[in-house]
């Protein structure tokens, strides 16, 4: 904790800028090195656990450690993230807040207040870098935000400038942009728009009538919106709902990643895992005294149902805040209760089937298999301690659980939640770039935990299996249900000749951008730190290079009289370095292919407009390894290991298309101006109407 | 010759209209009447010339009325006691060229004040407002019959709630819209007024009114009918034999009374704004006090992302004004939203009927919009993969001789499977308005390419239909022009098309 030395940072900035200005002050000895202070890595700064309407509900407030920003300006206004509170509705901005104040530092951040927009500020800062962190743990790289469209060709010129206006370089938040009970990601105002509303009059749940409700101030609904600019940022075309679960998975995983986050707060798990007796996954929490009178047989029902029998609040049981999403948020809407829930819908096979049009009901459906899966695996690994505690004289049905047995479920409650999470996250990379169903993302989950973890203790993958089949998710093209049927095949290595799907070495004939030599090329992995500019042309260079060379091999139109931008080019690349099962560093790199094209609605009318159809493929490539004995010394190639392909061609490639132009004029898309991409994309305000 | 392949068609229309009816019976109340009417009939039918025959007098025309943005259509039927005659929808809103006093005189002359079937297919006021501006002269017509699309059956507990409930809905978002100037505001507005039939002046609201009269203002008080997809309709008497009606959309409701398929979220979404109020769009502040502050007080690193490509090039910083612009603009606009699903909500309760007649097929669609046509065209609610248009549908498409354009010429109103699926023989009208004395367009942005009537689709349609696609504003009628795209088009209307003072007539060969 740097508070005792809380100046340090701007004092210092100071003196390094009068340093570069030649001022004579710049060396008092204050500053010698060996006196100098280490930076701080941490900064603490104070959030609601959930919302404001848990009130003092234990441990409401947490304090979170985000990453130390030192060039950190007042907004926040940060190096990715940048708060803004400008309120279009009313026209107004509200003074920025400065974290870096010494007054702030040594409080580890403002204190929570619904009437201070400095908190609300800070808050959507702290919640959204944290979301952040996590997510670049689990990939293993630094995310970045969506990037303009830069098809092959727009490029080829030297003069292309790097930076377009549609690219996302820093996320803007907007804590109070509107009126409204929404909040949602929106790439064309380059952020997210958090909106506040007055709650309710009659219904209000917690919350007075007609109180301010702040979006912002929801833990739940920030982390959510953040992971839509995140995935935005990992796979730019899933905006494009191609069928009915692209933009479900959107909603599901941003959903996921929020309720992750709530297993993470040592203090709500704690105090859950007391009064649910360890049953995480009730709905329910036992009030704190029993009611008065009446039976105390466990209620199956909500609050209402006990109102009656209720004298105290203190006996009104609540409801699991660990498994509700955006509590306040729902209430102060009239709902009795949170948004959504990660239970929220029974397993069966009909749902998937029957309700397509709603994406964040289908997107429920998958939070709740992958909850599903985490509460089978928590129930086994958890199964032990419980044991124990019976054979010792502990209840099978307690009313409290003893503190150190609460401590330890609490570990392995929370150590299995960002194992999940890690999971879910890093799947995002083993995911087809275009066109995704929950289907694929099973298998795509399946194949990471293979890929990284090939043995499963705890069944992991097993129970992810079953929790998606029980909900009717099938992957399209697996022939068993089984792990290595699920998993996506394994590139065969290159021979020659080649054997059926084998795709060759990553590597191809390019102009070195700075010595303008054309020669054969290696992929440049470089380091965790990231990659220069240069190395990075070098790689996209070599990437389109090898999908036009192999269009045909990764399911793509080899045509090469196609004008430049309907020729297949690499949206995104990522050198991804994580550590294997042996302790080893890994180092591979996702890719994303795309080729793009129009296709008309109707052959016979093409007046009606066309709309674009994308194939694509994601390869993941092994970074070459450096031969020993015989072949010290000798780098070797980058290969594929895996190749997700959505193909554009052949007969895949032709249902893909007729049923992509189905769901287009099921959606209406006919109308309006189909020349415009735009068109074609979610818009994420209209879409949510809540979050 | 041509005398005798006429009345070949003719008899086959019948048989094909009997086996329609025969097909689509079951034991309800309404059908046993109609059975206990034909049965009489039925020996008669060894002789020949008794129904649709040789002693059939008139012809099969269509008049199509050119008041604006509006449907005006008169269907007059040949039968054995002479022409009867159709009347399908009568209004005019946003567009209104001030010619429906005129029109409806016509009409009576053209009648004689009799028609034997009154058709309202939807509750807009661009197909009602007539009866309502012109209650006296309806209320002297002697009519047959009246048909009114089932989601306006008082006697129907559940539609008549969502009926009040979109009702109430709309005259909430008229107060909130009616503040506002800007040009999408205006627009939303003209389809919250349609929704709601005002513009008529001050009094009863006008569809209101119009439904009144089509209850129970005519002269002789003719039976009202409800209906929906899948009905087997009473034709009144005089029309019996003449000619047939098949009833496509909109879709039946499930037993359960709340509306299917098609619109069901968008309904259920309307329903629940109107009962808990439109969300409030009240000035609100967020916090009680003053917080003085300017985009100055923010580094301008905050504005960077808000740059033009010139700024990114002459490396210069983004402005302020930039981001509050684009936040401006993303600020989703739950009116207009709530307006437009309104819009399609109504336009979804069209009555679509297919008349066949003398062997001809003529479709009128109303104002149906992708989910009413979805449950016809694909039998049922359509998302995922396509089930490809059902065989019915494709008969149906592929068989019709003339096809009233739905929604005026907006795209959302013919899906293309639609377009494509029509035959060459096909004729179309389409009632519209492209130009506006008072704004450029009734409805719709070009730009945005949501202009109605939608330039791609007419093409579409001519493309289809071989030109014979005619639009009811390429003639001048009263003191308007004709619009000035039709000009080069009148000259060289497609054979059997006439023009009057106010209307285009379409007469089926024969």
């Amino acid at each position: 904790m740097p508070i005792q030395n809380s100046d340090a940072p701007s004092s210092k900035a100071k003196l390094r800028r009068k340093g570069t200005n030649k001022s004579p002050k710049a060396s008092v000895p204050a500053s010698s090195s060996w006196m100098e202070l280490e930076e701080p890595t941490m900064r603490a700064l104070k959030v609601y656990a959930l919302d404001p309407s848990a009130g003092n509900y234990i441990g409401n407030v947490m304090s979170v450690n985000v990453k130390w920003e030192r060039n950190l300006k007042p907004g926040p206004v940060g190096t990715k993230i940048a708060v803004v509170d400008y309120d279009a509705a009313n026209d107004r901005y509200y003074p920025p807040v400065d974290l870096n104040d010494h007054r702030i530092l040594a409080r580890g951040g403002l204190d929570p207040s619904e009437s201070d927009p400095r908190f609300h500020q800070q808050m959507v800062y702290a919640v959204a870098s944290e979301t952040i962190e996590k997510f670049e743990a689990a990939l293993g790289r630094r995310i970045r935000w969506r990037r303009a469209d830069r098809p092959p060709g727009a490029e080829e010129g030297e003069s292309a400038t790097w930076r377009k206006t549609e690219d996302i370089w820093v996320l803007n938040l907007f804590p109070h942009a509107m009126v409204q009970a929404n909040a949602f990601y929106s790439p064309e105002a380059k952020g997210i728009l958090f909106g506040y509303f007055a709650a309710q009059k009659t219904n209000q749940g917690q919350n007075l009538p007609g109180q301010r409700v702040f979006t912002c101030l929801s833990h739940d609904i920030v982390a959510h919106e953040v992971t839509h600019a995140i995935i935005d940022g990992i796979r730019t075309y899933f905006t494009e709902p191609t069928n009915p679960d692209v933009l479900a998975f959107h909603e599901g995983f941003a959903d996921l990643a929020a309720l992750f986050s709530h297993f993470s707060h040592k203090e709500a798990l704690l105090d859950t895992i007391q009064k649910t007796g360890g049953r995480l996954y009730q709905f329910e929490l036992k009030p704190d005294a029993a009611p008065t009178g009446a039976s105390s047989a466990p209620r199956k029902d909500s609050v209402h149902a006990t109102d009656g029998e209720v004298d105290l609040t203190a006996q009104m049981a609540i409801r699991n805040p660990l498994i509700e999403l955006a509590k306040q948020f729902g209430e102060a809407s009239g709902m009795n209760r949170g948004l959504r829930s990660a239970l929220g819908i029974r397993p069966n096979s009909n749902d998937i089937q029957t309700r397509v049009n709603d994406a964040h009901f289908r997107g429920s459906i998958l939070v709740a298999a992958v909850f599903d899966a985490y509460f089978s695996v928590y129930i086994k690994r958890t199964a032990d301690l419980f044991r124990v505690y019976r054979a010792g004289g502990g209840s099978s049905n307690p009313e409290e659980l003893p503190g150190p047995l609460a401590e330890l479920l609490a570990e392995q409650a929370s150590t299995t939640a960002s194992e999940f999470f890690q999971i879910c996250a890093r799947a995002l990379d083993y995911c087809p770039p275009v066109d995704i169903t929950f289907g694929d993302y099973l298998r795509a989950l399946v194949t990471v935990n293979l890929d990284l973890k090939p043995i499963d203790g705890s069944g992991i993958r097993d129970a992810l299996m079953q929790a998606f089949r029980v909900r009717g998710i099938y992957p399209e093209n697996a022939s068993f249900f089984s792990q290595d049927a699920l998993s996506w095949p394994r590139v065969p290595k290159w021979t020659h000749p080649p054997c059926p799907g084998a795709l060759p070495p990553v590597k191809a004939v390019i102009t070195h951008p700075k010595t303008k030599k054309k020669a054969m090329t290696n992929l440049v992995f470089g380091n965790p730190n990231g990659l220069t500019r240069e190395e990075k042309d070098i790689n996209g260079q070599i990437l389109r290079q090898y999908a036009q060379d192999n269009a045909a091999r990764l399911g793509f139109d080899p045509d090469r009289s196609l004008a430049a931008e309907f020729k297949p080019y690499a949206p995104s690349f990522h050198p991804v370095f994580r550590i294997a099962p042996d302790g080893s560093l890994r180092i591979d790199m996702v890719v994303e292919l795309v080729q793009t094209k129009k296709v008309p609605f109707d052959k016979n009318v093409p007046d009606a407009g066309s709309f674009p159809f994308r194939g694509g493929v994601t390869l993941i490539i092994s970074a070459p390894e450096v031969g020993f004995g015989l072949r010290r010394g000798i780098v070797g190639d980058a290969e594929v290991r895996f190749a997700i392909r959505k193909p554009l061609t052949e007969g895949e490639g032709n249902l893909r298309k007729a049923r992509q132009r189905e769901y287009h004029m099921a959606m209406g898309l006919l109308n309006g101006n189909t020349d415009d991409p735009k068109h074609f994309q979610v818009n994420f305000g209209l879409l949510h109407q809540g979050f | 010759m041509a005398k005798n392949t006429a009345k070949r068609t003719a008899k086959k229309a019948t048989r094909t209209g009997a086996s329609t009816t025969r097909t689509g019976r079951s034991t309800t109340r309404k059908q046993a009447a109609a059975k206990a009417t034909r049965k009489p009939r039925k020996p008669a039918r060894p002789s020949k010339p008794d129904i649709g025959g040789g002693k059939v007098e008139g012809v099969l025309r269509v008049r199509m009325y050119r008041i604006g943005f509006g449907d005006f259509f008169l269907l007059t039927v040949p039968t054995k006691t002479g022409p009867q005659h159709i009347l399908i929808d009568c209004g005019v809103h946003a567009g209104n060229i001030k010619t429906m006093d005129e029109c409806v005189k016509d009409l009576v002359k053209e009648t004689g004040g009799k028609l034997a079937l009154v058709i309202a297919t939807h509750y807009h006021a661009d197909h009602l407002s007539g009866f309502a501006s012109n209650y006296d002269d309806f209320a002297q017509f002697e009519v047959g019959g009246v048909w009114i699309t089932n989601r306006l059956d008082p006697g129907d507990s559940g539609a008549a709630k969502f009926h009040a409930q979109i009702s109430s809905l709309a005259n909430q978002l008229r107060l909130q819209l009616g503040a506002r100037k800007d040009p999408a505001g205006a627009q939303a507005l003209d389809k919250v007024q349609n929704a709601l039939g005002i513009q008529l002046g001050a009094g009863e609201v006008g569809n209101a009114k119009a439904l009144k009269l089509l209850t129970e203002g005519f002269k002789n008080k003719p039976k009202t009918s409800y209906y929906q997809g899948g009905d087997d309709p009473e034709l009144p008497e005089v029309l019996k034999g003449a000619i047939t009606a098949q009833l496509l959309a909109p879709s039946p409701k499930d037993s359960g009374g709340t509306f299917a398929d098609a619109d069901n979220k968008k309904e259920q979404y309307l329903a629940a704004a109107a009962e808990g109020g439109l969300p409030d769009t009240e000035r609100l502040t967020p916090f009680e006090k003053e917080w003085p502050a300017t985009a100055r007080d923010y580094p301008t690193r905050a504005f960077q992302e808000y740059r033009t490509t010139e700024q990114i090039e002459n490396d210069q910083n983004g402005s302020p004004k930039a981001m509050e612009k684009v936040l401006r603009a993303a600020q989703p606009d739950v009116l207009l939203a709530m307006a437009d699903a309104l819009d399609g909500t109504l336009n979804n309760q069209s009555l679509v009927i297919l008349f066949t007649c003398q062997g001809k097929k003529l479709l009128f669609v109303g104002d149906a919009q992708w989910g009413n046509w979805s449950y016809w065209l694909y039998g049922k609610k359509v998302t995922g993969a396509d089930p490809g248009i059902t065989k019915n549908a494709k008969e149906i498409l592929g068989s019709i001789d003339f096809y009233k354009v739905g929604h005026h010429g907006s795209t959302n109103a013919t899906p293309i499977p639609a377009v494509s699926a029509i035959s060459e023989k096909c004729v179309a009208m389409c009632s519209t308005e492209s130009g506006d004395p008072d704004r450029k367009r009734p409805y719709g942005d070009l730009d945005k390419g949501t202009e109605v009537p939608r330039t791609k689709l007419m093409v579409a349609l001519e493309k289809q239909t071989k030109n014979k696609l005619v639009r009811s504003d390429w003639i001048p009628a009263g003191a308007v022009k004709a619009s000035p795209e039709a000009k080069s088009e009148l000259a060289k209307l497609p054979d059997n098309f006439s023009t009057g003072d106010l209307y285009i007539d379409y007469t089926f060969p024969g």
